[in-house]
């Protein structure tokens, strides 16, 4: 327990008030700085933890490679059957999730929702808005009104940063002069700039936008709380027509509504064809991972665009201010607040985003390597929940272990399986020695690994046949060519997964390993497209 | 997911069996194998496996890899137009891979007799004077007493009592294959020439080691424990004596040089 300053107050350095009388005090911890003591030191070791597994599997390989090559060279053997295996299940529930998606397209999701009492559900949509130009804006202020759903039961909040400047405030303004009569509410926030405890960035805009448009909107206009779902946007989220019609059925119909988060798929379908294809591969391998944890809720954790109902939202105080990832965090904020009774119900309805695209190859790559950086620092959750999980008793000791064993074992693969299969796993061969290269597992090794790689390849092409499916209509001034580098892109997986997987992912662990913590970095949105459909 | 788990625990123990050499023969059961790996460096060689053709190198294939052998003893003989054929016995055994690299040596190979340009100033076939002296003073009594200089620190060619050896000499490490006369069963002396003649000089050159005898001039000689070590001629008269200037290979006859082409 954090001691005590003279009101009895523990204040902490993120700003947070942590009572010592409250249950939950530890429910916004950002990293160990915040906290004194022994619980500081065991926060930092939770830190550690991501960065210590991955480089000491990766040493364990090297270390094995010169002392004990036959045993290094079964592990990148069980990792190659592993890996095949693994890519079968995979595919299979990418491919059933696919499936899913297609028919919840075609659902007329008002026609589901005539017989249930939904006129006094309101949605709050919050775009949370930095330096991007009044086009990006715009295009999903729009993408709400092409939406099928009554929109006077939208109320939609302008989330601007006031260390943007003034042009980008008058950018929000004119966005709500030209588009705020359509919708049920329409506010600007304005996130004050330098406020204490927090880190810029998007989990510091919407909370403050959310707790703005409880006090002007739901308060103003008396709306029960537990009436309004909260739709978390980038602000280049686009939805499709019936987003709306959709989440407000799952939410109605769920089991649990107050303790239940529901999670779209991000497709990053609106500048698709602008994109370079090293950016296409990564954006829909980002959508297709998501697509396949929808299809194992057990394992999801709420990413990027997500929706959450308002009253555990307020009463959990939003999204930290102090995190990176706090699109996830909040998630296991609600988990640890409601003692494990909270969670995610897959939507397997599509949001559509902006893949990554800038001036040059170059600078998209780095927008790339810094964006899944970005995502892959979410490791920061670990030490949260297994400090959460420690403090916290009241949480089924299955669910703690389910859970922790899910997040390390995630973070764990995502980094160093790329790493094992084409880096460190192939040491033993240039680096074992004579005794170790004379015998025929030396030089069977390659052979069996290269078969069971080269046997998971057909999880590419479940990926390129989706793909295709997904993608929206080749603009006409995109040749028949275009389309074909579409399905042949995907041979870039095993390079992408190395350079903008594991590698930013390390460096993100590493970071969280070494106290050198991460900021918020915005991905930089251009577009020229609207927004299309799903074929 | 759970049939998947099956899957991998049925598969796992068949790969690591298969890696290691295991081969199911119907009959047999469970046969433990190992195999032959023939490197080639040079192209349209035809390299044979006890009388039946494996392949032909060629610019994008200069490895043979053999698998599935019974242990035994193997006979692998490699062709190449205009070269000495290449012999080799291979032991093989269980789990282990047994190497060799055909040291392929021309049957044509040119002794030309090197003339000072000082001497003949007006011929094009004359070696040019500083040249000339470079090779000439090589020869010279301080020279000659010089220590052979092995192409890897570990491995030394040394003459002995009349007899040529290569010895390994790194006592940490493996020594290579050609050290070897089973896969498991490694020395670290081979023998390259013993007691047929008296040899006088040695040196490592073209992958072999030359050396010279008091009576039959100057060969090349293969370097490899396993039978049978190719021994080619190179200068065949008594008394000649060689160098190694600058990668160029000297014979001295009495008072005239020659160098030794075509290897």
């Amino acid at each position: 327990m954090p001691s005590l300053d003279k009101t009895g107050t523990m204040r902490v350095k993120n700003g947070y008030h942590m009572d010592p009388k409250n249950t939950y005090w530890y429910l916004h911890i950002g990293r160990a700085s915040d906290l004194v003591g022994r619980d500081r030191v065991i926060y930092r070791l939770f830190e550690m933890l991501p960065g210590v597994l991955s480089l000491a599997t990766l040493l364990l390989f090297i270390i094995l490679s010169f002392a004990r090559p036959v045993w290094a060279a079964y592990l990148t053997i069980i990792f190659s059957i592993y890996w095949l295996l693994k890519t079968v299940y995979l595919s299979a529930h990418l491919r059933h999730n696919f499936k899913r998606v297609r028919h919840n397209m075609r659902i007329d999701w008002n026609e589901r929702l005539v017989n249930l009492s939904h006129e006094d559900i309101l949605h709050l949509v919050i775009f949370p808005f930095y330096t991007e130009g009044y086009e990006v804006v715009a295009e999903s202020v729009r993408g709400l009104m092409r939406s099928t759903y009554n929109l006077k039961r939208i109320a939609v909040v302008i989330a601007a940063e006031e260390r943007a400047g003034k042009e980008q405030r008058a950018v929000a303004d004119r966005i709500m002069a030209d588009f705020s009569s359509h919708f049920g509410a329409f506010i600007v926030t304005e996130h004050p700039a330098s406020l204490t405890g927090e880190i810029p960035g998007k989990g510091s805009n919407i909370s403050y936008a959310a707790e703005e448009a409880r006090r002007r909107i739901l308060d103003a206009q008396n709306i029960p709380y537990e009436k309004v779902l909260v739709s978390a946007f980038d602000i280049d989220t686009v939805v499709y027509p019936q987003y709306f019609s959709c989440l407000t059925w799952h939410f109605l119909t769920s089991e649990r509504p107050e303790r239940t988060s529901f999670q779209p798929i991000p497709l990053y379908n609106n500048n698709i064809w602008d994109a370079p294809m090293l950016s296409r591969v990564i954006a829909y391998s980002s959508s297709f991972w998501q697509m396949i944890q929808q299809e194992r809720p057990e394992r999801l954790a709420t990413f990027s665009s997500h929706a959450v109902p308002f009253k555990p939202l307020h009463e959990v105080g939003y999204w930290q201010k102090n995190v990176v990832s706090e699109d996830s965090r909040i998630f296991w904020n609600l988990f640890v607040r409601y003692d494990g009774d909270y969670d995610v119900v897959p939507m397997a309805y599509p949001v559509s985003m902006d893949a990554n695209v800038a001036p040059s190859l170059w600078g998209t790559a780095k927008n790339i390597y810094r964006q899944h950086r970005r995502w892959t620092y979410g490791a920061e959750n670990i030490p949260y929940i297994l400090f959460a999980f420690l403090k916290n008793p009241r949480i089924p000791l299955g669910k703690k272990l389910r859970a922790a064993f899910v997040q390390i074992e995630g973070f764990w693969s995502l980094t160093t399986n790329p790493l094992v299969l084409f880096a460190v796993g192939w040491l033993p061969l240039f680096v074992g020695g004579r005794a170790f290269n004379a015998t025929v597992l030396s030089y069977n090794l390659p052979l069996v690994a290269k078969g069971f790689l080269t046997a998971s390849l057909f999880g590419l092409i479940v990926s390129a046949a989706i793909c295709m499916r997904l993608i929206p209509e080749r603009p006409q001034e995109k040749g028949r060519f275009h389309s074909i580098l579409h399905f042949l892109q995907w041979i870039l997986v095993p390079m992408t997964m190395v350079i903008f997987s594991a590698i930013p992912g390390l460096d993100a662990q590493m970071r969280l390993m070494f106290g050198r913590y991460l900021g918020f970095w915005v991905t930089p949105k251009t577009r020229k497209l609207k927004a299309p459909d799903v074929t | 997911m759970y049939g998947l788990f099956v899957v991998f625990l049925l598969c796992l123990p068949a790969v690591m069996f298969y890696a290691n050499g295991y081969r199911f023969e119907i009959g047999v059961g469970f046969v433990r194998t190992g195999s032959i790996i023939i490197s080639v460096s040079e192209g349209n060689a035809v390299v044979f496996l006890n009388g039946e053709e494996i392949g032909t190198s060629g610019f994008l294939r200069r490895n043979f890899y053999v698998d599935n052998l019974a242990p035994d003893t193997y006979q692998i003989l490699v062709l190449r137009e205009g070269d000495h054929p290449w012999h080799r016995s291979l032991v093989v055994e269980e789990e282990l891979v047994t190497d060799a690299q055909a040291f392929l040596v021309p049957k044509e190979i040119l002794s030309v007799r090197l003339i000072d340009s000082a001497r003949v100033p007006l011929s094009t076939t004359t070696t040019p004077h500083a040249t000339y002296e470079k090779y000439r003073t090589a020869f010279l009594p301080s020279k000659a007493t010089s220590t052979p200089i092995a192409p890897t620190s570990n491995e030394v060619a040394v003459v002995e009592d009349g007899d040529v050896f290569v010895l390994w000499v790194d006592g940490d490490t493996l020594p290579p294959s050609r050290f070897c006369r089973a896969p498991s069963t490694c020395g670290t002396l081979i023998p390259v020439e013993v007691g047929g003649q008296l040899a006088i000089n040695a040196e490592f050159f073209d992958g072999g080691v030359v050396y010279t005898t008091k009576e039959g001039g100057v060969f090349l000689g293969e370097v490899d424990v396993r039978p049978e070590p190719l021994t080619v001629p190179l200068y065949s008269m008594r008394g000649a004596d060689f160098r190694i200037v600058d990668g160029h290979l000297i014979v001295k006859d009495g008072t005239v040089l020659y160098e030794i082409m075509g290897l």
